[in-house]
């Protein structure tokens, strides 16, 4: 047999069963000095990031505090936080800059990536949009994720999803335009893919199964041939091939971690969660949200991955909430008055919000928790759906950054400031070296700086 | 310096605003033949006298493609694995596919499906010996010696390629796979291993996962920078548009006989593959996306408004108009234009009890789940627009809708656009003893002069629905007030539904924009204006006999799904 010409790798993988591939690894407590928040060489535990989406909006009158500064009172809709109120800033008054072209949509990608909207209705064929730049949670994973399993984990509760207006009202996180990371939406896939077959037990040492090899030069043989197809293609095609080269090379350094990490020391409160159910009815998505908040605790512990975004319901999305009439989109055009339905889910949706935030509280990580080391951007595709507006937009940032964030204030912009800023912020808690955040409207060269420390 | 974007919204700034008119000044159709003057018209007979092709490109698999091609090839049905979602845009997943990309998660989904795919296959002795052309030469004992496998892997590569990626495949291409074939078959020390890791390289290659339709060469008769679909593309742009799924072996043969570029070969084809039952699948395809009820099985309803609403519903409702379609076009070759006149429809128990039908004229011993039986309509409700599915698909989750009805009509079926609703939109009345009916409560929509330049294109169409409720079910009156359908659709009045759907059949805009609605379905793309030559041909043919499946043929072999622009 070694007269056949095989490719070079195919030997050094044979040799050296794939331990030459080198990787960072994830975080373990091995590395840690004695204090236990910094690294042995000098480095600090990992901080996170996420980003907390819900669609249609609040009503502002029941939203907005009516003090501000540390301690402000919870407003009627912000009650359900009050147990983990320490954690959680409010910023309001502010409004997305780069203009309203299409109610839902524009704030949809205003308020997640500093830019405007991609219009998509050629000869007026129905209407359709995608986003003109990465979404924040892209942006920080191009910084921070290096060296986790999972570069990103996205994830819905609410499948009552609009489909059929291009990538912005479907899902929240975009590389750039047509280029989406859809949630999931099933616990159980989740599950599989963070804590499946291929984890690994902290304290335990894996075998390393030889098909993963293998697998790598499959993907290898799927690359040859995009490479080879990419100088057929315009410019639009290129950029498509491009992204999905980016999954594959994503999926085989991934493969490749798997078979250089010989064992897992133990790693402070990482355990693979209790496996969820086989299914989620469409409705349960109280319980939905519960176990997803396990296993996005558990996979920020693990340090899987450093990067999350729960769309916990789509932008427009007529997603039925127990107990109220209709849908929630419709709801905020049709109820009257004061919107007690409209409000009452707003509320509902804040428990599941003050949920997840608790899930990541409650496993201590180093001296404090994973709460303490994350920063997680919460808000809407409009501020009052009933009239679309973008003004007075309502933003929550939750978590401590590592200290980098103030907690428990409120902040209320006298001015109408850029909604950019808050993104800003957010970046620089989680330590992403930028000074200006945006594009066209949304552009922002300071931060909001009465969040941070 | 403006960003493009800056370009486009300046762009689509243009389309706002309805005021009057639905034709100005927001996108106008070009005009019908012999409506004015047509641009680039010059010798005078109604239709542009040339064809600029659209840029060709990249066609994303839908997930529905690629289960059946997969299937087709290898007689294995994976069921229903997690995959890249659809991404339907612009009324089409067919055109949402021509822009989206597969993400990180995407290519996890499909690795995991490969390798079930080609385990399922090495399990299968039948499968095997289906897509393995020759025999493994390595001893069954002893240690095993791969030399003698790597021939029959390189047949299996060049076979099995062929198959799945619909064209031959390069010698560099071929290499690559028998290289990972060859390595697996070392690595764990057997024949099969080495197929499976091939197989499951060959189907997560782009050149399955895309349909890679890029053209070639200059084209016959077209612009100097025109070019072709090749035979290879060609049968898998046939294939998918017709069969929604991977050619099969006579149209690869036609394709390797070079038959697809020429207008007799291509017509044999076109004859057999539209004269066959993938038909059925295509008429099935484009009415589902049409209608936008693929997800119709999700249907939401308040049960304590509609008791009838069952967790079966939705997808019965679905069935039905699908099925009533699909008998229209395929076994009584009706003209499209008795598409909104029939009394008739395909029904389930649960959906004929929905439409009032005597069931005990029904024969329910053929009536066994999810299948669908021929009835008669009860008097008032007739043609697509008395389906249940579209009733209910265009309603709120407690009401029915006037508006949403007739945006569909208006945007669906007429192909004119509306463009989005202000943002200081106020909410309607509820009902009240003044305002019994959806005609009193949409008052303000005709009234507020902001609200009236679009609703009143949308309103008096869905008002004449009124007659159906939130599920589809007939009612004479709202809270009490006899419901009044009447209306008008561009100066034509009617009293009622069944005059609605007798104005739409003979609406001038209808025929065209079922061109142009199945043209964006099978070419994947929203017509360029370059491309109004081939619609308006198609139309002008069209309106012979209104049969669907006469122009789904004559749009197979028109320019527009022959010629490619160079990809930009």
């Amino acid at each position: 047999m070694t007269s056949l010409k095989l490719k070079r790798r195919t030997f050094l993988r044979g040799i050296a069963g794939g331990a030459t591939v080198a990787l960072s690894l994830p975080v373990l407590d091995a590395m840690l000095n004695d204090s236990g928040d910094a690294l042995a060489q000098g480095g600090t535990l990992p901080k996170r990031f996420g980003v907390f989406y819900w669609g249609n909006g609040v009503r502002p009158a029941q939203w907005n505090p009516s003090g501000t500064g540390a301690g402000y009172p919870l407003s009627p809709a912000l009650m359900p936080l009050a147990d983990v109120r320490d954690y959680v800033s409010v910023v309001s008054g502010m409004r997305i800059r780069t203009g309203n072209e299409r109610g839902h949509h524009a704030g949809t990608v205003g308020i997640l990536s500093g830019s405007p909207m991609i219009p998509q209705d050629p000869m007026g064929a129905g209407y359709a949009s995608t986003f003109s730049a990465p979404s924040i949670d892209q942006v920080v994973a191009d910084h921070i994720s290096a060296g986790t399993l999972f570069r990103s984990i996205e994830y819905g509760i609410s499948e009552s999803i609009v489909r059929g207006e291009g990538s912005t009202l479907r899902t929240l996180s975009h590389n750039g335009p047509d280029s989406e990371n859809p949630p999931e939406f099933s616990p159980r896939a989740l599950f599989n893919r963070l804590f499946g077959s291929d984890f690994v037990n902290p304290g335990e040492t894996p075998d390393v199964d030889p098909r993963l090899a293998l697998r790598r030069s499959v993907l290898d043989a799927v690359i040859e041939d995009a490479n080879a197809l990419t100088g057929r293609l315009g410019v639009v095609d290129r950029q498509r091939l491009s992204d999905h080269l980016d999954g594959i090379r994503t999926l085989e350094a991934r493969i490749a971690m798997l078979e250089s990490t010989p064992m897992r020391p133990e790693l402070g409160a990482c355990a693979r969660p209790t496996t969820p159910g086989e299914s989620y009815a469409r409705d349960a998505l109280v319980e939905r949200n519960q176990v997803m908040s396990q296993i996005l605790a558990m996979a920020l512990a693990c340090d899987q991955t450093r990067v999350f975004s729960n769309m916990f319901s789509g932008s427009v999305s007529g997603t039925q909430y127990p107990g109220a009439s209709g849908g929630h989109h419709g709801l905020t055009h049709d109820e009257g008055g004061d919107q007690p339905m409209v409000q009452a889910i707003t509320v509902f949706i804040m428990e599941r919000f003050a949920e997840l935030l608790a899930a990541l509280r409650d496993v201590p990580e180093g001296d404090g928790n994973l709460l303490d080391r994350t920063v997680i951007l919460a808000s809407s595709d409009t501020s009052d759906a009933r009239a679309h507006t973008i003004d007075d937009y309502p933003i929550l940032v939750a978590g401590g950054g590592g200290g980098a964030l103030r907690t428990n204030v409120h902040y209320r912009s006298g001015s109408e400031e850029n909604t950019s800023k808050v993104l800003l912020s957010c970046l620089q808690a989680v330590g992403v070296p930028v000074t200006e955040f945006g594009n066209g409207g949304g552009r922002v060269d300071t931060p909001c700086t009465e969040i941070l420390t | 310096m403006a960003h493009p974007w800056k370009l486009l919204l300046a762009l689509s700034m243009v389309t706002v605003g309805c005021t009057g008119s639905i034709d100005e000044p927001g996108y106008r159709p070009p005009p019908l033949p012999g409506d004015g003057e047509i641009p680039g018209d010059e010798d005078g007979d109604g239709i542009p006298d040339t064809f600029t092709p659209a840029p060709a490109g990249l066609r994303r698999l839908t997930q529905r493609q690629y289960l059946n091609a997969i299937f087709d090839t290898t007689g294995i049905d994976l069921g229903a694995p997690e995959l890249e979602p659809d991404a339907e845009a612009n009324g089409f997943i067919a055109v949402g596919h021509s822009r989206s990309t597969i993400s990180r998660l995407g290519v996890e989904q499909y690795e995991t499906a490969a390798y079930d795919l080609a385990a399922r296959v090495i399990a299968d002795e039948a499968a095997r010996d289906r897509l393995v052309p020759c025999a493994p030469e390595s001893a069954s004992e002893g240690v095993y010696d791969v030399t003698g496998d790597v021939a029959c892997f390189r047949t299996f590569v060049e076979s099995f390629g062929r198959r799945i990626w619909r064209r031959p495949v390069t010698a560099e291409e071929a290499n690559r796979y028998v290289d990972v074939a060859t390595e697996a078959a070392m690595t764990l020390e057997g024949f099969w291993p080495g197929i499976e890791f091939a197989l499951a390289g060959l189907v997560q290659s782009p050149n399955f996962l895309f349909r890679v339709e890029l053209g070639s060469g200059p084209a016959v008769g077209a612009a100097d920078d025109g070019r072709v679909y090749d035979d290879w593309e060609m049968a898998s742009r046939l294939s998918f548009a017709v069969c929604n799924s991977t050619p099969d072996d006579a149209l690869l043969e036609a394709a390797a006989a070079g038959e697809l570029t020429s207008d007799a070969g291509l017509r044999a084809q076109v004859d057999r593959l539209v004269g066959s039952d993938c038909a059925r699948a295509a008429v099935r395809g484009f009415f589902d996306e049409l209608f936008a009820i693929t997800r119709l099985s999700e249907l939401n309803k308040d049960t304590e408004v509609y008791p009838q609403m069952t967790p079966t519903l939705g997808a019965s409702m679905r069935e039905g108009l699908l099925a009533t379609v699909e008998r229209w076009v395929v076994d009584d070759g009706a003209d499209y234009r008795e598409f909104f006149t029939r009394g008739e429809a395909m029904a389930d128990g649960e959906v004929a009890a929905l439409y009032g039908v005597d069931l005990s004229e029904v024969d329910l011993s053929e009536v066994d789940g999810a299948d669908a039986e021929l009835v008669s309509l009860p008097t008032g409700r007739q043609g697509l627009l008395g389906q249940a599915a579209f009733l209910a698909r265009y309603s709120h989750a407690e009401k029915s809708s006037a508006t949403r009805r007739g945006l569909f009509v208006r945007t669906g079926l007429l192909c004119q656009s509306i463009p989005p609703p202000p943002d200081d939109v106020g909410e309607l009345p509820e009902p009240s003893p003044d305002l019994p009916t959806a005609r009193d409560r949409l008052t303000e929509h005709r009234e507020n002069a902001s609200c009236a330049g679009c609703h009143a294109q949308m309103d008096p169409i869905g008002l004449a629905l009124e007659n159906f409720d939130g599920v589809g079910v007939w009612r004479d009156q709202e809270n009490g007030a006899t419901i009044d359908p009447s209306g008008e659709l561009d100066g034509v009045a009617y009293p009622d539904a069944v005059g609605l759907g007798e104005t739409l059949s003979e609406h001038p805009r209808l025929l065209e924009c079922m061109v142009r609605n199945l043209y964006r379905y099978a070419t994947g793309h929203i017509e360029t204006l370059g491309e109004a030559r081939s619609i308006y041909l198609l139309a002008k043919d069209f309106e012979e006999d209104g049969l669907v499946r006469a122009l789904l043929s004559e749009l197979l072999m028109s320019e527009g799904f022959r010629t490619a622009g160079a990809p930009q």
